[in-house]
């Protein structure tokens, strides 16, 4: 909101400078952005107000004027001037020469130097808004109020600070001018100075010129107004111009003008009918009929459904109740009888229909965050009396009013037990009364039946005379409950007068270690391991979870109403796509370079119900990607691309250190190359999958021409799993360990693993690993060699060279009996 | 290396000699080894200057000041012709010296792990909250209107929804209403960690959150945040601010100078809002205040109590939440909040 200086001045004084009144109002909960000072570019001494004494016309040229100018001190001066609304008498903007000015022909901002045109000099300049650096008007010369002194510095009159303030929805009171200003003043210790709201009436009439019937006065619980008969419809004066261009509203006519000014003034949204266009003289206040139409104001035919509330007459509606007026109904140049209406709306209907109709306005903004009827009444007494200073029409006798609602005001107890129990300081309770009665509360008694109290709190006996009841002001509806008291005695007292203090209650009982904490400590296993983590956006598009083989036909992912890329619009059901997508931009800069990147993240699967309720399950997953070479670039080393073992490698220190042993079965994930592909299994159970990526599915994320390896865990099972596995300390052998080498030929599709379970089942092996592999023709078809080292170790003594040749004998011949094998001892 | 005894039994004047004789053997030292060598014949604890300046107890007691000042000089000489050679080895290109490794090539090259940004800012706020017995926990990224607006005191309707531009879960009810949708912020968890719990409750909730915004370098429409809660008997407005001076003392240093003002909230009453000053850090007092809001709070509505069935005559408490994008900004001077969703190994590889 828009807020200038000017225009608070008119109902508070106000001697700080605008950055502490910024300040000030910031701490007590009315956020000031910034502040524009405006005219301050306006150099004092070479823009002055002047007055146009008489106009000459150009011999040659019809639109060139040459304008004499009073400066005052005597001094005149001849320009010459091509504005079409030159005219003698008025006070005008003058630029003298020397002064720093916009020239609407370079577009830049330049000394203005004496120039000859055609034929004649001129000595200065009569400004427009724009060459004044003020506003985009170049319409013609910015003609200034009569009241101008002759010779003042231009920027006491155009002068303005206007303060951009974000207003949060429990403040609607702080939408208007006149609710800043109460806040300035009781900031600063001032009197805030309302605007007189009587108007006299000057026509007597028999019969109110136009009837009014509210049909629902649930949604409209009030309905003011009156009637204007004569008014003249024309520009408004520059006062008001003025200061609704600085609050950023468009000036149209006088009377419209007037409408808006009051809205902003004391926020009670106002709406002005051209009498002529209501058939049958006959305001009906209705809900709309389904399907029933009005052209709004902006030109928009729009299509109406109950409970929408309109402003009708016989025929039709004629308004959009406390949104917009109808197009038919509006105010223009010879409209001449007015209907004036101020009325009270329902802050609910108004907000569904404003949303349903995508059109908002200062009105509906207004009435969606609750206004009070009283309110009404006051706005409409000071619109009509302004419609009549500057329309000059006759005001009807008498106020049309029809008032359901109530009007009451809510009555609060505030407690000094509550108070140093919520704020947690010694506040003298005579300093926080009189916080809340500067405020506009009023002190009231609660046997004073009339008055609506709301009780949180049973008094204690002996606190009665520690507890004082508030009549809620009018325009303060959004206080509700003594906690509301609490913080306006809080805001406006300053938060740095409470003390600052550590929690003192004890410390909770807290739950086991929980989930968090142990992702966190797989995060830092696998940064550990050389990994880099990546967190991705939660969503993905339904190609990307097909192209990686993640949409389940069965069970699709959820979808958003309203995604923030069209396409992006499904709950991601799997880690997969947008890893492959950051693999992708990152080879696009770091071409082969290693990229080792993992996520450790939520995966969403949906509760397969038609419940709108059942929220879908939040699973964790944790996924590896591999790609590029092994190795950063260096001069050892031969690039060496990356492949499944590197993967199955920082997967297996992984698990390894968190204590799992496990295993790798062939499975048939199809989004990973047949035959280049494993699951990840603890006993029996699968936690996860590991393979490198399907070249079909690589080439739909532009990842040509290289090898992606992933994989991916369930990090909630892997956690079940380990919170069963025992990770208590094992006594190490202290005998010396022997290692015995052997060649194995085998067919090529013997798993190493075949091999190595043998072995392992004896008790003096203390470990086994492949060293050598190749395949030769001399091996024979489909065979392979396997060199394995062998490590014997036995926890009660020292193994002998024949114990342990024996036992290798014994574990060889077992293992012939299994697998077809050609041993070749070393 | 031959033995100098011989040389020892010499008078005086045969210093000269072992003079010329050192000299000459320096001058043809070839390399670093050959010259520690001669070092340590002549200069070392065993050397022979060390022997000759031994001898001098056993000469005419008048001759000796002059031998021991012959003895000087030569052992002076010698140490200025040993400097002055290793340099000039040093500094020479002798094949001789091709075993020395190029301790100019670089290492051998780790592939370094990380953690996100993000991560680590969650990790360093969690801690500082840790330490002052806040408990860790998780809630649901999908959320129901109920816990994200209702139960906070943000019905249907109400104007404060528009500071949630909420995405909506595709899923209609039989009004036509859409109940699912991503939490616009960690807030629910108080809801749901009340219901669940008796007071006292004292905790923070880490996670990602979701607002329908356009992005630019300071708006994502998915973020994190960091939600907090502390409600027992006797807790006040007063150790909402202690609490989180503290938290900011950890965060941004022990001269951190922070401000609370009123703000709003739905489910707080009276809400507040902390910065810092963020020219306050390094305790220099001269710079101007430049104060930066860091985190929403407040104490919890009597509404919200309420309709977890707390008593809220009995129980007070505070919430607060803190943008974790934000703190991470300020803290590592990133420009633009785009950075941490995207995912560039050159942005990633900096923390």
């Amino acid at each position: 909101m828009l807020v200038p200086l000017s225009w608070l001045q008119k109902y508070v004084k106000i001697d700080l400078p605008p950055k502490e009144i910024a300040q000030m109002l910031t701490m007590a909960g009315i956020e000031v952005n910034e502040f524009k000072v405006i005219g301050g570019h306006l150099d004092e001494k070479q823009f002055i107000v002047g007055k146009v004494v008489r106009i000459e016309p150009h011999p040659n040229a019809d639109r060139i004027l040459l304008p004499v100018v009073d400066l005052g001190s005597d001094n005149e001066v001849q320009v010459v001037c091509g504005a079409p609304n030159l005219l003698e008498g008025q006070k005008i903007a003058f630029a003298k020469l020397g002064a720093k000015v916009f020239n609407t022909r370079s577009q830049k901002v330049e000394q203005l130097r004496e120039a000859n045109i055609r034929g004649f000099q001129s000595h200065g300049m009569i400004c427009s808004i724009k060459e004044l650096g003020l506003g985009d008007d170049h319409e013609g010369i910015m003609v200034l109020e009569d009241s101008a002194e002759i010779g003042t510095p231009l920027i006491n009159i155009v002068g303005d600070v206007v303060f951009d303030i974000d207003i949060t929805p429990n403040r609607p009171d702080c939408l208007s001018i006149q609710g800043i200003a109460r806040e300035i003043a009781v900031l600063t210790n001032k009197t805030i100075m309302d605007p007189d709201l009587n108007f006299t009436t000057t026509k007597k009439v028999a019969k109110p010129a136009i009837s009014v019937e509210v049909k629902d006065p649930e949604l409209c619980p009030r309905y003011t107004a009156t009637v204007i008969e004569g008014v003249k419809i024309k520009t408004s004066p520059a006062w008001l111009r003025n200061l609704l261009i600085r609050a950023g509203q468009r000036p149209i006519n006088n009377v419209v003008d007037v409408t808006n000014y009051v809205m902003m003034e004391l926020n009670q949204p106002l709406h002005a009918f051209d009498i002529s266009s209501i058939k049958d003289r006959s305001i009906i206040v209705r809900q709309a009929k389904s399907k029933e139409k009005i052209t709004t104001l902006d030109g928009e035919e729009r299509t109406l459904e109950p409970p929408m509330l309109v402003i009708a007459d016989t025929s039709g509606p004629v308004g959009l109740a406390g949104i917009m007026g109808g197009l038919s109904s509006e105010v223009n140049k010879d409209t001449s009888m007015i209907l004036l209406e101020a009325a009270n709306f329902d802050p609910i209907n108004i907000r569904r229909t404003s949303s349903k109709l995508h059109l908002s306005t200062g009105a509906s903004y207004r009435f969606e965050r609750t206004l009070s009827p009283k309110l009404a009444e006051i706005g409409l007494r000071r619109a009509t009396e302004l419609i009549r200073q500057l329309s000059g029409g006759e005001i009807h006798d008498g106020i049309i009013d029809v008032t359901s609602g109530s009007m009451e005001s809510k009555l609060i107890p505030l407690h000094r037990h509550r108070l140093i129990q919520v704020l947690g300081t010694q506040t003298s309770f005579e300093q926080s009364t009189n916080v809340l009665k500067s405020l506009g509360f009023v002190q009231a008694n609660p046997d004073d039946t009339i008055l609506n109290i709301i009780d949180t709190i049973e008094p204690s006996p002996a606190s009665q005379n520690d507890t004082a009841y508030f009549a809620v002001p009018y325009w303060r509806p959004e206080i509700e409950i003594e906690e509301d008291l609490i913080e306006e005695i809080a805001r406006i007292l300053g938060y740095d007068t409470i003390p600052t203090t550590m929690l003192s209650t004890p410390i909770p009982h807290h739950h086991a270690k929980g989930l968090w904490h142990y992702k966190e400590q797989i995060k830092d296993m696998v940064a550990t391991l050389g990994m880099r983590e990546i967190i991705t956006y939660n969503l993905n598009s339904e190609q990307e979870l097909i192209d990686t083989k993640s949409w389940d036909i069965n069970n699709p992912p959820l979808a958003l109403v309203n995604p923030m890329i069209f396409d992006q619009r499904f709950l991601r059901p799997s880690l997969v796509p947008n890893m492959l997508k950051t693999l992708s931009m990152n080879r696009k800069t770091k071409r082969d370079e290693p990229l080792k990147l993992f996520e450790l993240g939520r995966i969403f699967i949906p509760s397969n119900t038609d419940s709108s309720t059942e929220l879908p399950l939040e699973n964790e997953s944790l996924i590896g990607a591999f790609c590029g070479n092994r190795n950063a670039k260096n001069w050892t080393a031969k690039p060496i691309q990356m492949d499944f073992y590197d993967a199955k490698g920082v997967l297996e220190s992984l698990l390894n250190k968190i204590g799992l042993k496990i295993e790798f079965k062939k499975c048939q994930n199809v989004l990973f190359s047949k035959g280049r592909r494993a699951s990840v299994v603890y006993e029996k159970q699968i936690i996860g999958d590991i393979g490198e990526v399907d070249t079909s599915t690589l080439d739909s994320f532009d990842l040509k021409n290289t090898v992606v390896t992933l994989f991916i865990i369930d990090i909630k099972l892997l956690l079940n799993i380990v919170e069963n596995v025992d990770r208590t300390y094992k006594e190490f052998s202290k005998y010396p360990d022997s290692t015995r080498d052997v060649a194995l030929i085998v067919d090529k599709n013997v798993l190493v693993d075949q091999i190595q379970s043998i072995f392992k089942q004896h008790k003096y092996v203390k470990d086994i690993f492949p060293f050598d592999i190749y395949t030769d023709p001399s091996l024979g078809i489909n065979k392979k060699s396997v060199a394995f080292q062998i490590v014997f170790q036995s926890t009660k003594n020292t193994l002998t060279a024949e114990q342990i040749d024996r036992c290798m004998q014994d574990l060889l011949n077992k293992l012939q009996r299994s697998v077809e094998v050609d041993i070749r001892q070393g | 290396m031959r033995m100098d005894k011989d040389i020892l039994k010499t008078p005086a004047t045969d210093v000269e000699q072992i003079l010329k004789t050192a000299l000459t053997e320096l001058g043809s030292t070839k390399n670093l080894d050959a010259l520690n060598d001669w070092r340590i014949r002549y200069l070392g604890r065993k050397g022979i200057v060390i022997q000759l300046k031994r001898s001098i107890s056993k000469l005419p007691e008048k001759e000796r000041p002059k031998f021991g000042q012959v003895i000087n000089e030569t052992s002076k000489t010698l140490e200025e012709q040993l400097m002055k050679h290793e340099t000039k080895i040093s500094s020479s290109n002798d094949t001789s010296v091709s075993d020395d490794i190029d301790i100019t090539l670089p290492g051998i090259p780790i592939n370094n792990g990380s953690l996100h940004p993000i991560t680590q800012t969650i990790r360093e706020i969690c801690e500082s909250f840790s330490s002052m017995g806040f408990e860790i926990i998780e809630g649901p990224e999908v959320e129901l209107d109920y816990y994200n607006f209702q139960m906070l005191n943000i019905p249907k309707h109400h104007p404060a929804r528009d500071g949630f531009n909420t995405l909506w879960i595709d899923k209609q009810d039989d009004e036509g209403e859409t109940p699912m949708l991503l939490r616009t912020h960690t807030s629910p968890m108080q809801i749901r960690t009340m219901e669940k719990q008796d007071p006292p409750v004292r905790m923070i909730v880490p996670g990602k959150v979701y607002r329908y915004e356009a992005t630019d370098s300071s708006h994502e429409w998915h973020f994190s945040q960091i939600e907090g809660l502390a409600v027992d008997q006797g807790i006040t407005f007063a150790d909402l601010k202690g609490t989180l001076y503290e938290f900011a003392r950890k965060l941004f240093g022990d001269d951190v100078k922070v401000r609370f003002r009123c703000d709003y909230f739905p489910f707080v009453e009276p809400g507040a809002e902390m910065a810092i000053d963020w020219n306050s850090r390094t305790g220099d007092n001269n710079k101007e205040e430049n104060w930066i809001e860091i985190l929403g709070a407040g104490m919890v509505h009597p509404k919200v109590l309420k309709a977890v069935g707390y008593d809220s005559n009995k129980y007070t408490g505070f919430a607060f939440g803190i943008g974790v994008e934000r703190i991470s900004m300020l803290k590592n001077n990133i420009d633009d909040i785009r950075l941490f969703y995207n995912n560039d190994v050159r942005f990633l590889s900096q923390f």
